[in-house]
């Protein structure tokens, strides 16, 4: 099939690293080693190609303003052209909550500054109308966004219900994850002088929404017992945010880095001895999934649709709880690598790849091309 | 002519209905305009929301705003698929200056100074395919006309769907909204709140804008300074939010100087200012050629304009024009525009914009194009 994949990012595609990016580059290039032809489009930027005769567009809705896909699936449409949507959706409320707090006001003492949170929402579900299969990644996620768009339902000749297909999210197995497992990497002279054996590791952007300044609380609860025990921060960093907090971090056992190449981060995070991602909102945070390929015990948060990945493989926080963040790490510390985790690592390789979700991919696209046999 | 049904597109991260940008308040302007003289229009803003087609749009008009360019290009797709003709503003202008003022400014490492260049470079790429997809081009200048063609020829393999020299082209100058937001505060007291009163000086420069590299104020600054050898009570108020890292890199370098921050003001403010200052300084290293000048010539104020886009085109003989990467240049600027003492020169200012720059003109303009677009298209 010829295949438009589009997503709407300020981002380089190339260098993908939020997660919406990275499982549209994923999809992408596993729906190429089944054969397809895949056009993927920064839609923000540029317009497809329409002359290329696209048999089905798939739009991966990432952060930003959702017009771009408006526009696309608009066109799709009067082209003729079969319009599947990934939603990548959670609620914000917390997170708009955690935000206001952080920053000193109540979340509705400020409605601007939450203005553009509205507006993607309300972009997304108008974005709904116009596509004819919609791919959540989780049956929460799917539950959740037709909570969000049930008014619209009474108009719809066939309800989102009836043309949705759970597509989870992935991992690359065979090129990042089995690559990290056969041999070790070696990080930089300075990386390596800095790093204790045992640490623990968070590897996200450094924002409110990842929590990381919880996630040092936390930290400092385990250090009266353990101060030798190490934390890792990978990402980029909000520059107010890490201020905020960087002060109580100096002299600790702590060790910062940015961004860093995608086979390093894989390093350390099969290295480790627990991943953590106390997110206040994740769908369902990527570096969880990695971590647990790699057979490393992870703490996530037990806010969005993680669980549903996971399942009891994993340790899950209160991400708002410091004491809890520390409780679930030192149970993952504890118990360490375990039956339970190998048998998560393969339910991840084996459930959560890249081909699996082209194959599942396939199966929609070939069902809206096909419409009389489904 | 009879009412059409227009679609006025446009990009913006802003609220449509609190236009700020030169572009934003040019699209309420001239559908304000339009829609005054019968035609029915909807505004949409291309970032946040689909087109709805069903409505049966008679012509596309897109706005070219700041930002992205791919909505645009799709609008326009879309449009030409279900035949109705697309005409797009261009605003367009090289950002050259710009990019190796931010460079040094803001003193970008090697790896922003290539990051920013490709972004820059991606930019064009998409202004090009944005322009040479539209069936007429609207630019507000013959100056900026030039540089559009310039644009597309960067891209030679556009050239292979569209010749770019067969694009129609009719300039639509842009306009100030004379009778409905400068003249009301002309005839008013326009009393400023007190505070602000107590801070402002009986004589002042004035220089709205974000405070930025491109609106070059820190420049400005350093033509004061030579301007306060001899006139130190001579104040300059800025009006604008800043930019983060312009912020940054001026540092303290103002402190203590007979400069006043205003912060963002609304239009209205901005035009009490301009009432009070004895002369309004522009000096941007990039204007196509900036409404707020325009603002300041139709009140009468002498204007000290840069020179390097199409200022000259607009104002001709009725601005002080400097180059703005000379601060001397802008004091010379500054001085000639303070020495200016004949009212003759003030009146044939305000009529030079009044006979030549206002929303029913540009619509004029404007209906006779959509007009010869429908023509082409059909």
């Amino acid at each position: 099939m010829k295949i438009l994949l589009a997503i709407s990012t300020y981002a380089d595609l190339d260098k993908p690293t939020m997660g919406s990016e990275r499982q549209a580059m994923g999809t992408a290039y596993a729906l190429k080693e089944r054969g397809h032809d895949v056009y993927v489009h920064n839609i923000l930027k540029h317009s497809p190609s329409w002359e290329d005769g696209y048999d089905i567009v798939h739009m991966f809705n990432a952060s930003g303003k959702k017009g771009p896909y408006m526009h696309i699936a608009q066109h799709a449409r009067l082209l003729g052209i079969p319009v599947v949507f990934t939603p990548v959706y959670w609620p914000l409320a917390e997170l708009k909550h955690n935000i206001g707090v952080f920053q000193n006001f109540g979340a509705n003492e400020r409605p601007d500054l939450f203005q553009a949170f509205e507006e993607d929402v309300l972009g997304l579900s108008l974005t709904m109308r116009y596509v004819d299969w919609w791919t959540p990644n989780a049956e929460l996620e799917a539950a959740t966004i037709l909570g969000l768009t049930d008014m619209m339902n009474n108009y719809d000749i066939v309800p989102l219900q009836a043309r949705c297909t759970v597509i989870p999210n992935a991992v690359d197995v065979t090129g990042e994850i089995d690559a990290a497992l056969a041999e070790d990497v070696k990080l930089s002279p300075q990386a390596a002088a800095n790093m204790a054996d045992r640490y623990i590791i968070c590897v996200a952007r450094m924002e409110i929404r990842k929590n990381q300044h919880r996630l040092i609380k936390a930290m400092e609860i385990l250090w009266q017992d353990d101060p030798k025990l190490q934390l890792v921060l990978v990402g980029a960093m909000n520059p107010g945010y890490v201020k905020s907090w960087e002060a109580s971090v100096k002299g600790q056992n702590v060790m910062m880095n940015g961004p860093m190449e995608p086979r390093l981060v894989m390093q350390l995070l099969k290295n480790a001895s627990v991943a953590v991602l106390p997110s206040l909102l994740e769908t369902p945070g990527l570096v969880n999934l990695e971590a647990a390929a790699l057979g490393t015990p992870v703490v996530a948060s037990d806010r969005g649709s993680v669980k549903e990945y996971l399942a009891n493989g994993a340790y899950y926080c209160d991400p708002l709880s410091p004491k809890d963040i520390a409780a679930k790490i030192k149970q993952a510390l504890d118990a360490g690598r375990t039956e339970v985790t190998d048998r998560l690592k393969e339910h991840v390789r084996t459930q959560y790849s890249y081909s699996r979700v082209a194959e599942m991919c396939e199966a929609v696209y070939t069902r809206l091309q096909n419409p009389e046999e489904a | 002519m009879e009412g059409l049904r227009i679609l006025i597109a446009l990009t913006t991260t802003s609220a449509i209905t609190n236009g700020k940008t030169g572009s934003e308040r040019a699209a309420i302007g001239l559908a304000t305009e339009l829609a005054a003289r019968g035609h029915e229009i909807n505004i949409v803003n291309l970032l946040c929301r689909g087109i709805d087609w069903e409505e049966g749009y008679d012509i596309l008009h897109c706005i070219n705003a700041g930002g992205t360019k791919g909505p645009y290009i799709n609008a326009i797709r879309t449009a030409h698929l279900l035949g109705i003709p697309a005409v797009t503003s261009t605003i367009f202008w090289p950002v050259e200056l710009q990019f190796n003022e931010m460079d040094t400014l803001y003193g970008w490492t090697q790896q922003q100074h290539d990051e920013s260049r490709a972004a820059f470079n991606d930019y064009y790429k998409q202004c090009a395919m944005f322009f040479a997809e539209s069936d007429m081009l609207l630019p507000n200048a013959v100056g900026e006309y030039e540089e559009v063609m310039k644009c597309i020829a960067k891209f030679p393999a556009l050239r292979t769907r569209i010749n770019p020299e067969q694009i129609p082209w009719r300039v639509i100058s842009n306009a100030v909204d004379y009778e409905g937001e400068v003249a009301p505060v002309i005839r008013s007291e326009g009393l400023l709140p007190k505070e602000l009163e107590s801070k402002l000086k009986e004589r002042f420069v004035l220089c709205v804008g974000r405070i930025e590299a491109r609106k070059n104020q820190h420049r400005l600054v350093d033509a004061m300074s030579l301007i306060w050898q001899d006139d130190p009570d001579l104040q300059l108020v800025l009006v604008g939010r800043g930019q983060p890292e312009m912020i940054s890199a001026l540092g303290q370098r103002w402190a203590g100087l007979n400069v006043l921050v205003h912060g963002e003001a609304a239009n209205e403010r901005v035009l009490q200012l301009m009432k009070r200052c004895v002369v309004y300084a522009q000096p941007s290293l990039l204007e196509t050629p900036g409404l707020a000048l325009m603002e300041a010539a139709s009140i009468g104020v002498p204007i000290v304009s840069g020179n390097q886009a199409t200022e000259k085109e607009y104002f001709g003989e009725h601005a002080y024009y400097a180059n703005p990467l000379d601060s001397s240049s802008i004091a010379t600027a500054l001085r000639s525009a303070l020495a200016e003492q004949d009212s003759a020169k003030t009146q044939a200012r305000i009529e030079h914009i009044l006979n030549n720059y206002t929303y029913p003109m540009a619509v004029d303009a404007l209906e006779e194009a959509y007009q010869l677009a429908m023509k082409e298209v059909n």
